[in-house]
């Protein structure tokens, strides 16, 4: 009897053994790889660690756009050991908008299904530390971009970080915790982790009082012209270095655009004195030209060329013809100076290709290959070619800066490109030749009492829709102050002016409001 | 008879110095635990508050007096 009872003890000891030798086997062998990775997943924790984004600084090293981090709130009703209410009063004790900013949400809290819900609104550290005592309550720190500045120079700040993305974005870090039961985080040999790499800051040249002045005065300009649009650009003249770049808008686009270097424009008379410098430099003229021609209309073929005031200027000297702003006239010198010439100005002074500014979205015309006489002799005053302001104005400032071409830039870590285009010699002649026509000319009223010898040009250019010349024109004035070792390298442009159609009479005003101004802060 | 008492005050005296072991450094683990979690939040806090002085510093220093996003 014994025998038998020990026997059927032993049987069922090693079916017992039997049946957890088959769990096990169950357990570890048929299930093993899935509760592995539930067992990895319970025990390690995979954590993003986001890198700080670099800042767009100004020329002050002041950041223009930075990122910030806050707390937002959840909540997640199981752990409450109160009501709703309780919770919810002492929230709105530190943050009384809460409530209100969060009226839809909390009625979705309210629901009995809804457990857990992250609410609106931006908790600093002590309002967090206050709050994160009450039991159910959750902070998760949030990242944000922000702009302290305003709409000041947005759409430049705006490109700027499209443009040098993955340098101000850094790289994203990880990192493998082991964690016990209750979430927190074990120090073991198997925590690993790959840190995160910080954006680059970007230093760029925008002066921040110069920015607000250009906006602020080109929003005027709008108003007191009843233009459609207003643009204006600064350079430092040595360096290409953007002291300020602006648009302003009669009905602004919603979408992103720096309409200084995406929009193309005929730039008319202001073209000019690039013709005559290159002129002067290619030996085609010299500066005692004068135009023998000038007593009548150009006719060439079936067209007729003449001057913006249908007056003539007969033997007219380089001066006079910038002074006049002589169509006919510079028709002549770029005949004189010839299509093959030209192009190769044209190219040298890179009216042919982008400038590279670090901004995206920037337009160039391609140049064309067939030239009739015509073409090219409307050339000469800025018509029949299409370029961005920006180009216009990398390219003027070529004779600010005594033959030297400097690309445009915003980053000041760039180093400057300089390529010569003219002669010392001709720039400081085309000098002289500016510096009499603005003080010459009807716009001299304009230049405040203490400012010394301006170099600088008017240009009107009719709008062209649909391939016919419309009755709106753009009006520009470009120049750089003082004529010698200048400060600044500028252009004023506003598009469809009603109360006039000149350049003179409206972005000239602009340009020497602006100008009275900058001589205090550069 | 006197040597397996000996052997066994050793066991003992091992069993109570692998508990105590045991106890302390767990301890100290669970300390340093909850000390590297402690200055973690802390540093994460003084991580929002730079962040927060930066905007405050620039909120002062604005030329444009605009409201900035």
């Amino acid at each position: 009897m014994d025998k038998k009872r020990s026997k059927f003890l032993l049987i069922v000891i090693y079916l017992c053994f039997l049946a957890v030798l088959a769990r096990l086997f169950y357990w570890q062998v048929i299930k093993g790889s899935q509760l592995h990775e539930q067992a990895i997943a319970q025990i390690y924790k995979l954590e993003k660690i986001l890198p700080r984004q670099g800042q767009i600084l100004s020329s002050d090293g002041y950041p223009l756009s930075l990122d910030y981090s806050y707390y937002r709130l959840a909540l997640y009703k199981p752990n409450f050991q109160t009501d709703l209410d309780t919770i919810l009063q002492e929230i709105t004790n530190i943050k009384p908008e809460f409530a209100t900013q969060n009226a839809k949400l909390l009625e979705k809290f309210r629901e009995p299904n809804q457990k857990w819900l992250e609410f609106l609104g931006e908790f600093t550290t002590s309002e967090k530390n206050q709050l994160a005592t009450i039991s159910g309550t959750n902070f998760q720190a949030r990242q944000k971009r922000y702009y302290p500045e305003g709409t000041l120079a947005i759409d430049l700040i705006l490109g700027l970080e499209r443009f040098y993305k993955r340098q101000l974005s850094g790289q994203v870090g990880f990192k493998r915790n082991v964690i016990d039961a209750t979430g927190s985080q074990l120090l073991t040999k198997k925590n690993w982790q790959k840190s995160e790499i910080d954006g680059q800051d970007i230093p760029t040249s925008l002066h921040r009082q110069v920015q607000y002045l250009v906006e602020h005065t080109l929003k005027q300009g709008l108003v007191t012209y009843q233009a459609d649009s207003a643009s204006a650009i600064i350079l430092e003249p040595k360096s290409g270095q953007i002291l300020a770049m602006a648009s302003v808008e009669a009905s602004p686009s919603a979408f992103f655009k720096v309409k200084n270097i995406t929009h193309l424009f005929e730039p008319g008379s202001i073209f000019k004195p690039l013709v005559m410098t290159a002129a002067l430099d290619s030996g085609a003229i010299n500066s005692n030209w004068i135009c023998t021609r000038c007593n009548q209309a150009r006719i060439i073929g079936e067209d007729s060329i003449n001057n913006w005031d249908k007056q003539f200027h007969p033997d007219s000297s380089l001066k006079d013809i910038i002074t006049n702003s002589d169509n006919i006239g510079m028709s002549y010198i770029i005949s004189h100076l010839g299509l093959d010439k030209f192009l190769d100005y044209y190219k040298k002074l890179k009216l042919n290709q982008k400038t590279g500014v670090e901004l995206p979205g920037e337009s160039v015309s391609p140049l064309k290959n067939y030239w009739p006489e015509i073409d090219l002799a409307t050339a000469a005053f800025g018509q029949g070619i299409a370029l961005n302001q920006l180009q216009m104005l990398q390219a003027f400032n070529s004779i600010a800066n005594d033959g030297l071409l400097v690309n445009a830039h915003l980053n000041t870590n760039h180093q400057s490109q300089s390529s010569r285009v003219f002669s010392e010699k001709s720039t400081n002649t085309m000098k002289e030749i500016l510096e009499y026509a603005v003080d010459h000319s009807p716009v001299a009223k304009l230049k405040s009492n203490d400012m010394g010898p301006v170099c600088a040009k008017s240009g009107t250019a009719q709008v062209a829709v649909a391939g016919k010349y419309s009755d709106n024109t753009i009006g520009s004035y470009i120049g750089f102050y003082p004529c010698i070792n200048p400060k600044y390298t500028m252009i004023v442009t506003i598009f469809s002016a009603q109360t006039s159609q000149w350049g003179s009479s409206t972005a000239a005003p602009i340009w020497f409001e602006l100008a009275s101004h900058l001589n205090r802060l550069l | 008879m006197t040597r397996n008492r000996f052997l066994l005050g050793i066991v003992l005296a091992l069993l109570v110095f692998q508990i105590l072991f045991s106890v302390y450094y767990s301890t100290q683990i669970i300390d340093a635990n909850l000390r590297y979690s402690t200055l973690q939040k802390k540093y994460n806090d003084l991580n929002v508050d730079n962040q927060q002085l930066e905007v405050q510093y620039t909120q002062k220093f604005s030329v444009s007096g605009q409201k900035a996003f």
